[in-house]
Order: C-alpha cells, then sequence, then structure tokens
C-alpha cells in the first residue's frame, strides 16, 4: 500500500528502508509558517521600536511631572497646579498606550512562539522519518530505488517490502487536513475491519495450494478494537514468486493480502520474514550401452515448486515421469540433518535403493550415500564427483564404498556401502554412479548422474 | 535546577484549588518567581492526615539557559497513556503578561505539581505529577480577557506499584468489559520512595475491586477537579 526508498540491501530478502510520506500537506503549512514567521518578527521590531518611542515619552513625561510638582510645592498657584493636573492626564494616556503596546508585543510574540513550534515539530516530522530495516516479503534481491510496501494490518508500524495492493503513500495526522485527519480517525478500525489490507498468520495445515491460516491477533491502534473477522482462514490459496505452496510449511509465519480488499478473498503471498528461495536444480539421468550409445532421460530440472514434505524430511519431487525412477526425491530441509532414501524401480532392468544423508556443522558438510542393488547381474560399479564450481579445493571421497580408485574424485564403487563426500562447503556438486547390467539382448551401462546446485541452500535455505 | 518529585517550598506563593476548602491563585496574576533552590524534605508523620491543609497545584515552566518559574494556571488537563502512546498535558495561563517568561522557554518543559499547604506550619508538600516537552503555545483573546494555553507532550514510563483509593464517585463498565473509575486526584503521601501519583500501568485496588490502569483522564480548574481512570 505504502511506499518507501531501498537504502540498502542486507542479503536473502532484507533490505534498509526509510518509508516516503506524502507531506504536500506539510510543505504547504511549513512555507506558510514561514511566511507568518518573517512577518511576526517584522510586527515585534516595529512594535518593540514604538514600545521605546511610548517608553520615552512616559519618562519625558514623568520627569516634567516630577519638576511641575516640585514647582507646585514651592510656588502653589492655580497654573502651576493646572500644568501639574494636565501632565498627570498625559502620563496615565501614556501609561495606558505603554500597557496597550506592551499587550501588543506580547501577543506577536506568542503567536511568533506558536508558528516557530509549529513549524519545528512539522519540519521534525519530515526529517525523524528514519531507516528501518525490512523483509521482502519474497525472497528477491538486488531491489534498488522507490519500491512498494506492505503495511501489516494498515498500520506503519510493521512494513515489510512487497507488492500487492495498489501503493500510495503514508501520511502523518499532521500532514492532513483537520476535517482530513478527523475522517481518517473515524473510518480507520473500519477499514482496517471491514476492508482489510493485509494480515500476518502462521500455516497450521497445507493441502496442495490451499493452507489453513491462523491469525495473528490484530487491533487498531485507534480504540484497541479488533480488526480481525475470524482467528482462522481456511483454503487459502498461495501465490509466491513461481513455486507457490512448495516454499512453505506448516508452522510458517506469512503475510496475507486481501484481493479486492476483501476478507472473503486471502491469499498467503509472502513470508513475515526470512523468506525461502524458490530452488533450483538438475538431476540428470540417463543410460549408455556398451558401445557408446546414450539414451538419455534427462537432464530434469528442478524448481521449488517440485519441492514439497514436511519439516524435518525435504522432498523434491519432479513432476515428470522418469522411466527408471518412479519416486525422485530430494527433502527440502532448512536446518538440522536431514536423512534422503530414494527407491528406483525398473520393471525392465533392475531394483535399486539408494540412501542419501546430508549432516552439516557451521560451514561444512558431509554428504554420505549409497545405493543398494537387488539385480545379481550388475558389474562395473563405479563412482565419481566433480566439483562443478571448483568451490571445494579439499573435497574428497573415502569410506567403505569405495574400491580402486580411477583418478581423483573417482572409484570403483562397492554396492551397498556408504561413500563419504568431505569437505563440502558450498556450490554445485555433480555426482555420477553407473554399473553394468547384462540384460537379455546385450549389456546395458546404466549412469545415474546426480547434478545437485546449491546443495547448502537447498539443505539450509539462504 | 532539576525539579523534585517531592519538597517543600515556603519561598513563593502558590495557587491552588478552591474546591475542597482551598483556594486557587491570588486574584491577579503573580510575578515571576523563581523556585527556591533551597529544598528541603517534608519530614512524613503519621498525623499529617489530620493535619488541616489545602490542596495546592503547581505548574512550572523551564528551559535550558533559564530559570525555572512558576506560572499561575487557572486551568489544566492531561491525558495519561502507557508507555508506547504519549501523554499530554495542557494549561492555562489567564492574562499574557507571562508572554515573554513564556516564549523564552518555549523549548522547555512543564511540571505539574500536586500537594498539600498544611496551615499550621505553612509548610508546602508537593510531588511531580508529570513533567513534559512543550508541543505549542497559543494565546487566546476575547472582549475582556486574554489567556495563554500551553500544551505539552512526554512519554510516561511505567513503574508499576499497587494503590489503594479510598473514595470513587463513579464506576462504569463496559460491554467489552473495559472499566472505568472516577475519583479525585489521589495522593498518598504514606506511599514510600516519592512515587506518589497514579499512572498508568498501577493496580488500583477500591472497595474490594481492583483494576489495572492504562488510561487516566484528569481535569482541574478553579471549581473542580476530576479524574477518570481506566482499563481495558
Amino acid at each position: 500500500m505504502g511506499r518507501a526508498t531501498i537504502i540498502s540491501e542486507t542479503g536473502a530478502g532484507l533490505y534498509v528502508i526509510k518509508p516516503l510520506y506524502n507531506n504536500d500537506f506539510i510543505t504547504a503549512e511549513i512555507t506558510t509558517l514561514t511566511a507568518a514567521i518573517v512577518a511576526y518578527d517584522a510586527e515585534i521590531t516595529t512594535l518593540t521600536s514604538e514600545l521605546a518611542v511610548i517608553a520615552g515619552e512616559y519618562d519625558d513625561i514623568a520627569d516634567a511631572l516630577d519638576d511641575a510638582i516640585d514647582e507646585f510645592n514651592s510656588d502653589p498657584v492655580q497654573e502651576k497646579f493646572d500644568a501639574m493636573t494636565a501632565l498627570t492626564a498625559s502620563l496615565g494616556s501614556v501609561t495606558a498606550q505603554l500597557s496597550n503596546k506592551t499587550r501588543e508585543l506580547g501577543r506577536a510574540k506568542l503567536k511568533k512562539s506558536s508558528a516557530t513550534k509549529r513549524k519545528t515539530k512539522l519540519e521534525n516530522l519530515v526529517s525523524d522519518v528514519s531507516n528501518r530495516n525490512a523483509w521482502n516479503i519474497a525472497y528477491v534481491e538486488g531491489l534498488s530505488g522507490e519500491v512498494n510496501t506492505i503495511e501489516i494490518n494498515g498500520e506503519a508500524e510493521e512494513i515489510l517490502i512487497g507488492d500487492f495492493l495498489d501503493p500510495s503513500k503514508l501520511t502523518e495526522i499532521l500532514g492532513q487536513t483537520v476535517a482530513g485527519s478527523l475522517y481518517n480517525f473515524s473510518l480507520f478500525p473500519y477499514w482496517q475491519k471491514w476492508n482489510p489490507t493485509h494480515r500476518i498468520g502462521t500455516i497450521t495445515a497445507l493441502s496442495g495450494n490451499l493452507a489453513t491460516v491462523s491469525l495473528a491477533a490484530a487491533t487498531s491502534h485507534y480504540q484497541g478494537l479488533n480488526i480481525n473477522q475470524a482467528s482462522t482462514l481456511y483454503n487459502v490459496p498461495i501465490a509466491y514468486l513461481t513455486c507457490n505452496e512448495a516454499a512453505f510449511e506448516v508452522g510458517d509465519e506469512v503475510v496475507l493480502g486481501f484481493t479486492s480488499q476483501d476478507w472473503a478473498n486471502p491469499v498467503i503471498i509472502g513470508f513475515r520474514d526470512n523468506p525461502a528461495q524458490c530452488g533450483t536444480g538438475v538431476i540428470d539421468v540417463g543410460y549408455s550401452y556398451p558401445s557408446g550409445a546414450w539414451g538419455s532421460l534427462g537432464p530434469f530440472s528442478w524448481t521449488a515448486a517440485d519441492i514439497g514434505g514436511s519439516s524435518p524430511e525435504i522432498t523434491m519431487e519432479h513432476a515428470t515421469t522418469i522411466p527408471n525412477i518412479s519416486t525422485n526425491k530430494l527433502q527440502k530441509y532448512r536446518g538440522g540433518v536431514v536423512s534422503y532414501s530414494q527407491t528406483t524401480s525398473s520393471t525392465l532392468i533392475f531394483t535399486v535403493t539408494r540412501t542419501i544423508d546430508y549432516s552439516y556443522s557451521g560451514g561444512v558438510f558431509t554428504l554420505k550415500f549409497k545405493q543398494t542393488n537387488t539385480e545379481a547381474s550388475a558389474t562395473n560399479w563405479q563412482v565419481s564427483v566433480v566439483d562443478t564450481d571448483s568451490l571445494n579445493p579439499t573435497l574428497s571421497l573415502s569410506g567403505p564404498g569405495l574400491g580402486t580408485q580411477y583418478a581423483p574424485l573417482h572409484y570403483q564403487y562397492i554396492p551397498g556401502q556408504y561413500v563419504n563426500i568431505n569437505n563440502y562447503t558450498d556450490g554445485r556438486l555433480y555426482i555420477q554412479i553407473q554399473c553394468q547390467v547384462n540384460i537379455p539382448g546385450g549389456g546395458l551401462n546404466q549412469i545415474i548422474n546426480y547434478d545437485f546446485d546449491n546443495i547448502k541452500e537447498a539443505i539450509l535455505g539462504p | 535546577m532539576a525539579i523534585q518529585d517531592i519538597f517543600v517550598n515556603t519561598a513563593y506563593d502558590v495557587f491552588v484549588n478552591t474546591s475542597h476548602n482551598v483556594w486557587f491563585g491570588a486574584g491577579s496574576p503573580l510575578p515571576a518567581l523563581t523556585l527556591s533552590s533551597s529544598i528541603n524534605r517534608l519530614a512524613l508523620s503519621d498525623s499529617w492526615a489530620a493535619r488541616p491543609r489545602n490542596e495546592i497545584y503547581t505548574c512550572v515552566i523551564d528551559a535550558d539557559g533559564f530559570d525555572p518559574v512558576i506560572l499561575p494556571i487557572s486551568s489544566w488537563q492531561a491525558r495519561f497513556r502507557t508507555d508506547d502512546a504519549e501523554s499530554y498535558v495542557a494549561v492555562v495561563v489567564p492574562g499574557i503578561e507571562y508572554s515573554d517568561t513564556i516564549t523564552d522557554r518555549e523549548d522547555g518543559t512543564i511540571t505539574i505539581h500536586k500537594g498539600y499547604k498544611f496551615l499550621d506550619t505553612n509548610e508546602e508538600f508537593l510531588t511531580a505529577i508529570i513533567e513534559a516537552d512543550i508541543d505549542s503555545i497559543s494565546d487566546d483573546e476575547g472582549p475582556r480577557s486574554a489567556s495563554i494555553q500551553i500544551t505539552a507532550y512526554t512519554t510516561l514510563t511505567e513503574n508499576a506499584k499497587n494503590v489503594t483509593i479510598d473514595e470513587v464517585h463513579f464506576k462504569n463498565t463496559n460491554a467489552d468489559g473495559s472499566v472505568r473509575w472516577r475519583t479525585s486526584l489521589w495522593i498518598d503521601i504514606d506511599t514510600a520512595n516519592g512515587d506518589f501519583f497514579i499512572k498508568p500501568g498501577d493496580t488500583v485496588t477500591y472497595s474490594g475491586d481492583t483494576i489495572t490502569v492504562d488510561y487516566i483522564s484528569i481535569a482541574v480548574d478553579v471549581n473542580q477537579e476530576s479524574m477518570e481512570i481506566s482499563s481495558t
């Protein structure tokens, strides 16, 4: 609903922003007040001068009166009495002028003070808008310039970066006309409740693209009124980047937007903080005959749209049916240790079971995998790992699953035994497991390549 | 000079409330008076409640570079809110004779005190109710009179305490369970540690009923004083 300027980017969807306010009214009033203060200064200068003149007259008359009194006392004649009386009357008149002018000067000073205080307050309102941290509701990096923002519950207290309803700008209550601010004050809790914008909630159940969301308590800062129409929303669709529900899990604290500000049309549009990334990767599966002919079954690119499951398990399920692999899972996970197992079957060839365990401690992974063959005729097992991005210079293989070493990171593989991939810290790994199967009509080499990009991100989150 | 929470000052005159057999002001505005630099604590005594006394209010305006001055006021109003919302106080100064005093201190604070002036010893017991930053100053002028209004805001820090009061004039309970009690501006001299006045966050008990205060509305003038405390 609002707008903000990106000041800096922390990363992973976290930014420092400066909210943008509609200051048109304030700017106009500051201009008016500035002119008024100049006018009051001029008035004060004039009144001070006039007051000095009157004070001078007062002193002159008072001195003359003192002299007249002395003269009358020394020579009490009617003429001198009249002179004394006239000066007394004049002094009274000047005293009244002095009093009136002093009050005028006092009023002018008060008006200037009032205008100055008001101007300072408005200027502070403009300059006091401070930078604040703000999460983007989605994992979007590289933002700059002006962006749209989301004010949770329609309040300025919690501002996130996101784009859902038509943008406007926050306006300070003193940046509105009195009538406008009163109108806004009167209707504020109403539209918060009956024309809702955004809420925070927690996913309590997920089924496909629909979620059940328990809403966080929401009250208007005017009168503390409850602005939720219900505490739980059911069958809430998810619209998130390119991967929708795949990015979410039960327990996630999410941001809801209400289409057309209609309570009946909520949509989960992102995360309150630490937004999940729509992951990407490739599993490349294929096979080749001893002649060298290659039968490609892939590569199969996957995105977070293919991710499902629930913590602590992570699943990456590709929608495409891979002929030799009936189930194709990589568990999506955001912390801790995860076990991953996969069963591959082929009615034509053989059945193998692969297990890959990931563990992670402080930046270094140990990836552990094994493959079990149930087809006795499978021979010539080999395993190789390629550090595609060259980000793991000390990468090594170990474990009982290794036989003869053919080359660095390329070994004979002993089925059913684990192989450890040591010292992995980041980047893309290409893992290839190969065996030869004798089937009627000729031998067949089955090669299964695992090409995992961003393993670290896929497992731990960004 | 810092305004103390509690002090006895006999060096200046004060404006007092005419309700409850007390008087408010000395008629025409007093000249600006500087607070005494000698502050003496009142020796609290079990017998204070029985001593003849007047209720008194003072408003002190202060700013860096200027001496604090007691302003003559004809009324004051306040709204006390909890920590996260600003509390408000406004005073009306009759006449415009104090315009220079006030405009000189326009970037300062005003502090409202309430207390008692003991008639037997002429001692005054005062406790600061609220000190707030001056927000606006305005003058109001009628055909025969004029006045200056000062408004100020501050954020009160909660220091929750338990207070038992023995006077409630009006009780209201709304459908949402919120409660409103109208009482007097209660000061318990016997309360320890100098925090004598009910503030938001306090637990207040009256006749066996207890509420936690989150909002206080105060209005005081020469004829009446009223304080409503409410809880949600």
